[in-house]
């Protein structure tokens, strides 16, 4: 931890290097978690730059024995959050068929289909049970990123996987 | 939740990752832009911004409210004067307009040395506003005799005793001054014999300025042959 430290004190002096050894490996698994959650690759791209910058400006924040991925994390968690409240169209894009849809005949199909299930959840259930589910991550670690308290982040998951249920408990029955 | 469940939902998030293919060399264009957006003195330009910024604001407020002010105090222009004679707020603007008044007024007949019946109204009123467009309410009587045997012993002879009431328009010039002369139209009850010979009055004319109300008596005319 204290070479994460010294990695963040010597990327405050503009060391491209120690920037990069600090945050370079989130960049990519943050555009996954932003893209998982914003559904959009361009945006998450987008979310992406901009957390990084602004982890760059909080560098100070930082401490000792506190680890990078919650804190970059967090901040990307932040920015999806952010840049979904900015835009205008975002109910809009929501309320569109999302890239798993086929055609109108798959309605019945696609109802029990849990990535479906997945894709219509609120992004905030969404973003818990990636954190949860796909990077297993500890609770603890889920709360830290969606800057709540771990009960909440508790409570977001239990009510995320009800919702999920019946495409799950659907999914189990198929042969 | 069971394993399988859990395992389900990440097999699902798996599957959506797979349909999409981080952008190559996120990484490197990542911490590249970060640093050279960083290399910029982020403070002093932000705080720079935020000064003009707030600058521009306080001309533009500074300079509506100055044009506000100018705009208030244009039409208070005008009411200075008007304080300076509120003391008396009517009578100074009396003198300085002429007053409207009938500075001529009478009847006459139309033709010199003939006397058929025909007869006018003469006036001239003044102080009016240049160009506007005057109503005239003229009032009057008449006792006439016509003679249709011109004077003869034997010709009929016809009384017109009758109220005479009509109106007139005419315009101010740009003097604001109406100079008219009215014909006053034949009675009703005239005779159509040709050319009689008439006597009698032209009794109490008035002439009235129905815009301002003001009346001049025009008086009459006798005429006897």
């Amino acid at each position: 931890m204290t070479s994460e430290t010294g990695l963040a004190l010597r990327a405050r002096r503009g060391d491209a290097d120690a920037f990069d050894a600090l945050i370079g490996p989130w960049i990519e698994p943050a555009w996954r978690f932003a893209a998982a959650i914003l559904r959009d690759p361009d945006e998450a791209r987008d979310v992406v730059q901009e957390a990084a910058l602004k982890a760059f400006r909080k560098l100070d924040q930082l401490r000792d024995g506190s680890a990078v991925r919650p804190w970059f994390f967090a901040i990307v968690s932040n920015q999806c959050h952010s840049l979904r409240r900015t835009h205008w169209w975002n109910v809009v894009r929501m309320a569109e068929p999302d890239a798993l849809s086929g055609g109108p005949e798959d309605v019945a199909v696609r109802s029990l289909d849990l990535r479906h299930a997945l894709a219509k959840l609120g992004r905030e259930d969404r973003k818990a049970l990636y954190l949860f589910y796909y990077l297993d991550l500890p609770q603890e670690e889920v709360a830290q990123i969606m800057g709540t308290s771990t009960g909440a982040a508790k409570v977001r998951l239990h009510r995320a996987v009800r919702r999920l249920r019946p495409a799950l408990e659907a999914e189990g029955t198929t042969p | 939740m069971t394993e399988s469940q859990h395992r389900r939902i990440a097999d699902a998030f798996r599957h959506d990752e797979s349909l999409r293919e981080a952008p190559a060399g996120l990484r490197d264009e990542v911490v590249a832009a970060v640093m050279e957006r960083s290399a910029r003195p982020a403070g002093p330009p932000r705080y720079l911004a935020l000064v003009a910024v707030v600058l521009a604001a306080t001309l533009i407020v500074t300079m509506i409210g100055l044009l506000r002010l100018r705009d208030r105090s244009t039409p208070a222009g005008p009411p200075p004067t008007r304080v300076t004679a509120s003391p008396a707020p009517t009578p100074p603007a009396t003198p300085t307009a002429p007053p409207v008044r009938f500075t001529d007024a009478h009847v006459e007949s139309a033709r010199t040395g003939q006397l058929r019946g025909q007869a006018r109204v003469v006036f001239t009123e003044t102080g009016l506003p240049p160009g506007q467009a005057i109503s005239y309410h003229i009032t009057g009587a008449v006792d006439l005799l016509y003679d249709c045997g011109r004077g003869g012993p034997s010709g009929p002879a016809y009384p017109v005793r009758e109220p005479v009431d009509f109106t007139a328009t005419r315009t101010a010039d740009t003097e604001g001054t109406v100079s008219a002369t009215i014909a006053i139209p034949p009675p009703a009850g005239v005779p159509a014999c040709p050319s009689p010979v008439v006597t009698g009055d032209w009794l109490n004319f008035v002439v009235e300025d129905t815009t301002s109300g003001i009346r001049a008596p025009a008086g009459g005319l006798n005429v006897a042959t």
